[in-house]
């Protein structure tokens, strides 16, 4: 252990990465994100639902979407955006870096030493790599980010899964919202991470996160889409989805007019598409209309009574449905934000769907303002000022128009006594991708090596060793 | 070339001449040529010969591809190549892409590509490959202390930390590397549990208490200076380790949980004291740029200020032009209306004195109504351009009870001055502008109580307690006269007693019992009986004409009463009296009313008039009473109209008050001219003092709001205030204890009697009326 001089000049090396072809894996609940350390960005995106079919889990985009006999739409993960089924999830991971980045290894046994006996170095071990055909990461240490929540349960498991099964030399694990501040540029920030599950705020002082201030909700994007979803349902007249899928023909009609559209049957197979199915495809409807529609109400005027009507009569703005039924949305259009800092502004599902049960009516510590007072409050009094003078905003739902300059009104509100600043990307694929390049960064640090969790550690001292390392 | 040289030949032109020229225009085609590259060959066919004179395209900067086939380059060659990182034990490897360093062997032939990816492998090079970088060296850690069970038991030792926690601490100090918010963060009772479970004993569980940031700080502090301490003596620490250490030990939990408490109010402030704090500070920042500027201003003003009043005593021709403050202003102003009515006031004939006394008492009031208006258009014209100056982007807003004590706020029923005046100025006004003697007085039992003259810290609270304070001063000293002067008259009644039981006097006595006679000896006793000892001091000091006067004054007192005796004795003493109750009154006005502006003016006009008094009375004190007596008498008139204030008779007032020196003197002058012709006039003055004290005393009571309580009482008892007002020095001075019997506390003693004088010049003036 060589002392610090500043005397000593660094070396290149030291500014840039060293990189080990480490692979960074961002599990989320919507996509499974997976790429190189080094890069701007994951390499391989991948939804993290799976079709169910014949038995047979199929991963990747257009595989999953083909509409099939019986299909089901699954997620290995729960409504808290943690692995519930881990041997999908196992399945999913290994398939979001093995079809594009590693490769299936090869099996050698049956290649090779198949048709060359005097190939075969060693019967007993070649009997071993013969069915070990899963050594997919032999080359590549692996780098995992992991909701600020994760149960330790979870994380031996990830480790177990890396090391063991896929026979990774190194593992490290990190906490999203620590890599989604590094994605930043900051080691001291507050974080939130708007994500398909859950809406999180957190503090991460010189690049750990603390605990008591890990504080999160229901309020993702989930919940958004529910609050589309049940807006379309008392829209008058209401309003069905007919995803692409169903669509057969469409002729277009004027805003208003029921659809003029020729709907798929689907009696070639014995069962339609599970309910889950369309309901998937129906959330790549939503997601456009999240992207077209949803606008958050500038802090400023309050939105409930003043704002929503002044946005009734200027804010309208058109959406077409995939069967050709346009309409425009108004008022509504804000106030599905406006529950993520209003909880008042929520309007229930209909009364017995899963939707009602799923995403119950929040309360007000629940929105964002709430989640922030609650981590600030678990924060010490010198650390507050700094962490509101950078608030990190991450995860895919942030994108809604706005979001970043009405938490900056609203902080500021709130906290007039210091400075806030909102650090949100500008480029949507930096705030969709925060917590991996944040995991990107990391790991291609030549100073992050002494940090991997090697094969070796993990033998002699038992999973556990990822608690200690990786705090 | 050789064809065109060959048909030039042929066809006879040949010849030196003649070759020039188609030189040129072979020249100039070849020179066209590569000026013309770069438009297509069509395009320059259709242009023909005639080439344009201008360049149409710019021909091609760039240079030609280098070719492989010229070898001038080789590739890097980069490699996979597996490494261990430092700082690691484990001997992990990982592998990463590095380039070949340049080879120093020299290049091979220049004739094929060097395949150097193997295919020729008897010429493949040994690649040289920069050393790993050693990362290791930014692998550190912190020290933490270390301790073994024995030395814990001996040195780390704390009362509400047991070794599980502390361990506990320590450990979690290593590994967050003294990161406290992050320790505090994770510092977990629960885990210390554990460990403990984990470990041998499954003992009774304890329940470990969660602790504060401060008490880790504090705990770990303690242990790691101690720690210190037992590796490195205190005495051969170096510097630096001394230095951590002295802050590890003086590490106060308290004050930090505190100042945590008091950051955790300032972060929780409202807007409107974010605010009023972001308005604060760029005001902060206004005058902390403009410090200079304004330090040189205020040292500038200061200058002036102090200049003003040398200025005016040295260069008494010049003064009116050098005016340089607005009191300096105010004061020429008044000093103007003062010489202007002193001309007016001169045409009557001085023999009326009723008239007089009417027109005076008149012009007084005119002259304060007018100089209070003037002030007030001052204040009026000041204090909108002074508003919008000071706040012009601060709304005005209305401050609640609490705010206003918090900025100091307030609404002082005195009139203001107008302009800018420092509250130690006003302090020192109240313990020094009084009579010099009563000063002194005053100072001595300030600096008896250990206070400063002057204040150090002249808030306004403690300004408002030291003046209570120095009318308590005030009060004490009236009180010990008082005392004094009581025990001294139940003195002279039992000698009077005494002479009429005809029992033998207990000192040197005039023969006759009458009543006057006493009155006229009344003195005599004093001096000679009483102070026996004091003799030689009374007839040297101060003291010693004061105690005349007010020697006199019981007697006459008690006998006009009685007897309503009349003679010269009596005019004397009365006069003397009367001496000291202008004084007084003078004091009182220029030294406590003058909060105002009116009065400060005043009180500066007052002091003017005493100079221009003091300077003729310097030569001759014995004529001031003479000669000068209507010059004094006017301007001290008129001061008096303006002051409102009803004492008399400036000349012997000025003698008494500013000459000190010369009272020494005057003691023995005083009395010779006491039985002069001045007698007269001395009536006339007392009557006409009165009759102004009569009117003016209303004006008095409604503009001296804050009049001391002397001048108080005056007013409220003006006759029967009559003894009370006299005073026996003698008595406080035999009352203090003789190691305090110097001259100086002779001559204070003397003041004293002034304090309380006024009342006696009233009574004067109502025994000459009742006459
Ligand atoms: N442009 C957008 N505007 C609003 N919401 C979006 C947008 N793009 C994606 N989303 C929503 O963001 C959620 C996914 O966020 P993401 O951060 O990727 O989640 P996770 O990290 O949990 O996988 C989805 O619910 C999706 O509907
Ligand atoms: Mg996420």
């Amino acid at each position: 252990m060589a002392a610090l001089t500043s005397k000593d000049e660094p070396r290149t090396a030291e500014y840039a990465g060293d990189e080990v072809s480490a692979i960074v894996l961002d599990p989320g609940y919507a996509s499974t994100r997976a790429g190189f350390a080094g890069e701007d960005a994951p390499k391989s995106i991948v939804p993290s639902n799976y079709a169910f079919y014949q038995d047979a889990c199929l991963f990747g985009d257009h595989v999953i979407d083909v509409p099939r006999d019986n299909v089901e739409i699954r997620n290995p993960y729960s409504r808290d955006g943690i692995v519930e089924d881990w041997d999908t999830a196992e399945k999913l991971w290994k398939y979001s870096f093995a079809s594009k980045l590693t490769g299936i290894r090869p099996n050698k046994a049956l290649q090779e030493w198949l048709n060359d006996v005097n190939a075969v170095p060693n019967l007993q071990k070649a009997m071993a790599d013969a069915e070990d055909t899963e050594r997919a990461l032999e080359d590549h240490p692996l780098f995992m980010s992991e909701p600020n929540w994760n149960p330790i349960k979870n994380r031996e498991k990830a480790i177990e899964i890396a090391l063991e099964k896929w026979a990774a030399p190194a593992f490290y694990i990190s906490k999203s919202s620590v890599l989604s501040a590094f994605s930043m540029g900051k080691s001291t920030a507050l974080v939130i991470d708007i994500g398909a599950s859950q809406l999180s705020v957190a503090a991460v002082h010189d690049g750990m996160i603390l605990r008591k201030s890990i504080t999160r909700s229901h309020l993702g994007g989930n919940y958004i889409s529910s609050q589309i979803r049940s807006m379309l349902a008392t829209h008058d007249p209401p309003i069905t989805i007919n995803p692409h899928y169903m669509v057969k023909a469409k002729q277009p009609v004027d805003a208003g007019q029921p659809a003029n559209a020729i709907l798929k049957t689907f009696d070639q197979f014995k069962q339609p598409p599970q309910t889950s199915y369309h309901r998937y495809q129906e959330e790549k409807t939503i997601l456009e209309f999240k992207e077209v529609c949803l606008q958050t109400w500038a802090s400023g005027t309050s939105f409930r009574g003043q704002g929503e009507a002044i946005a009734r009569e200027q804010y309208a703005h058109p959406f077409e449905f995939p069967d050709g039924y346009n309409q425009t949305f108004s008022s509504d259009r804000f106030k599905i934000v406006e529950t993520l800092f209003d909880a008042q502004c929520h309007s229930p599902s209909p009364a017995g769907s899963l939707d009602a049960q799923y995403y119950p009516a929040p309360e007000q510590n629940q929105t964002i303002p709430g989640l922030v007072k609650l981590c600030i409050n678990q924060c010490d009094v010198d650390l507050r000022p700094m962490l509101l003078a950078s608030v990190v905003i991450t995860g895919s739902a942030s994108l809604i128009k706005g979001l970043p300059d009405r938490i900056q009104g609203e902080l500021t509100r709130m906290y007039p006594s210091t400075k806030v600043r909102v650090n949100a990307a500008g480029m949507p694929v930096e705030r969709k991708f925060g917590s991996w390049i944040g995991g990107s960064i990391v790991a291609s640090l030549g100073t992050f090596h002494q940090m991997w969790i090697s094969k070796k550690e993990y033998e002699e001292h038992g999973a556990s060793i990822v608690e200690k390392r990786c705090k | 070339m050789a064809s065109t040289r060959d048909i030039h030949d042929i066809m006879g032109m040949g010849g030196g001449p003649v070759q020039k020229p188609t030189n040129k225009k072979k020249k100039k085609v070849v020179e066209a040529q590569p000026r013309l590259s770069g438009i297509s060959r069509e395009v320059q066919a259709l242009m023909g010969d005639s080439v344009p004179p201008v360049q149409i395209v710019e021909p091609p900067k760039y240079k030609s591809k280098p070719s492989l086939a010229n070898k001038l380059y080789k590739p890097r060659h980069w490699q996979e190549i597996p490494f261990k990182p430092g700082a690691r034990s484990d001997g992990l490897s990982l592998t990463h892409w590095k380039r070949a360093l340049p080879s120093h062997r020299p290049l091979q032939l220049n004739g094929d590509v060097e395949m150097v990816d193997g295919i020729q492998p008897s010429l493949k090079p040994e690649y040289q490959f920069e050393e790993e970088f050693p990362m290791d060296k930014w692998a550190v850690a912190v020290r933490v202390p270390d301790y073994t069970d024995e030395q814990y038991e001996r040195h780390f030792k704390a009362d509400d930390w047991t070794r599980e926690e502390t361990d506990y601490l320590v450990k979690l100090a290593s590994e967050y590397d003294l990161r406290w918010i992050v320790i505090a963060d994770r510092y977990d009772p629960q885990e210390i549990q554990s460990a403990q479970i984990g470990g041998e004993a499954l003992e009774v569980a304890k329940n470990y208490s969660s602790r504060t940031m401060e008490q880790l700080k504090l705990r770990y502090y303690q242990v790691a200076a101690q720690d210190l301490e037992l590796r490195t003596p205190k005495a051969s620490m170096n510097p630096t380790e001394f230095a951590l250490y002295e802050k590890m030990r003086s590490f106060d939990a308290k004050t930090e949980t505190l100042r945590k408490a008091m950051a955790e109010k300032l972060f929780e402030r409202t807007k409107d004291e974010a605010e009023e704090e972001r308005t604060l500070l760029e005001e902060l920042h206004r005058i902390t740029k403009n410090e200079e500027e304004f330090i040189a201003m205020r040292r500038d003003l200061y200058a002036r200020l102090e200049a003003a009043p040398s200025l005016r005593r040295n260069e008494r021709g010049e003064e009116q032009n050098i005016v340089l403050s607005s009191a300096g202003l105010s004061e020429l102003l008044s000093r103007l209306f003062a010489k202007e009515k002193h001309l007016k006031r001169r045409a009557p004939a001085p023999g009326d004195s009723n008239s007089t006394a009417q027109q005076q008492s008149a012009d007084g009031r005119s002259r304060a109504n007018t100089s209070l208006s003037r002030r007030d258009t001052m204040d009026t014209a000041t204090e909108p351009s002074k508003k919008g100056s000071v706040s012009q982007q601060i709304v005005p807003k209305q401050l609640t009870q609490a705010e206003e004590e918090r900025y100091g706020v307030s609404h002082p029923n005195e009139r203001l001055t107008s302009g800018v005046s420092f509250r130690h100025e006003k302090i020192n006004r109240v313990t020094t502008a009084k009579s010099q003697v009563q000063t002194q007085k005053i100072n001595a039992a300030l600096t008896e109580l250990e206070i400063p003259a002057r204040l150090s810290m002249p808030t306004e609270k403690v300004c408002k307690e030291f003046e209570r304070l120095v009318s308590q001063i005030q009060l004490l000293l009236d009180a010990r006269r008082t005392l004094a002067r009581v025990s001294e008259e139940v003195k002279t009644l039992e000698e009077m007693r005494r002479q009429r039981l005809g029992l033998p006097p207990l000192a040197e006595q005039n023969a006759s019992g009458e009543a006057m006679d006493v009155d006229k000896t009344a003195p005599a006793p004093g001096q000679v009986g009483r102070n026996s000892t004091t003799e030689t001091l009374q007839s040297g000091s101060l003291g010693g004409q004061t105690v005349n006067g007010v020697d006199g004054g019981p007697g006459p007192a008690v006998d006009e009463d009685d007897e309503d005796a009349e003679g010269e004795d009596d005019v004397e003493a009365s006069n003397l009296e009367k001496t000291q109750n202008d004084e007084e009154d003078e004091a009182d006005n220029t030294g406590l009313n003058d909060d105002s502006m009116a009065q400060r003016d005043e009180g500066d006009e007052d002091e003017n008039a005493e100079e221009e008094d003091e300077e003729d009375d310097d030569d001759d004190d014995v004529g001031v009473e003479d000669e000068d007596e209507d010059d004094d008498e006017g301007n001290a008139a008129l001061m008096r109209g303006v002051d409102n204030d009803d004492g008399e008779d400036e000349g012997e007032h000025d003698v008494d008050d500013d000459d000190v020196e010369d009272e020494d003197e005057e003691e023995e002058a005083v009395p010779l001219h006491e039985e002069g012709d001045e007698e007269e006039e001395e009536e006339q003055q007392r009557e006409r003092g009165f009759a102004r004290h009569q009117t003016e005393d209303e004006a008095t009571d409604a503009d001296n709001d804050d009049d001391t309580q002397n001048v108080t009482m005056d007013d409220v008892e003006p006759e029967e205030n009559d003894p009370d007002a006299e005073d026996d020095d003698e008595d406080v001075a035999d009352n203090r204890p003789t190691s305090a019997g110097s001259r100086g506390h002779k001559r204070g003693a003397s003041v004293i009697s002034d304090a309380s004088g006024a009342g006696s010049n009233r009574s004067g003036a109502g025994r000459k009326r009742r006459r």
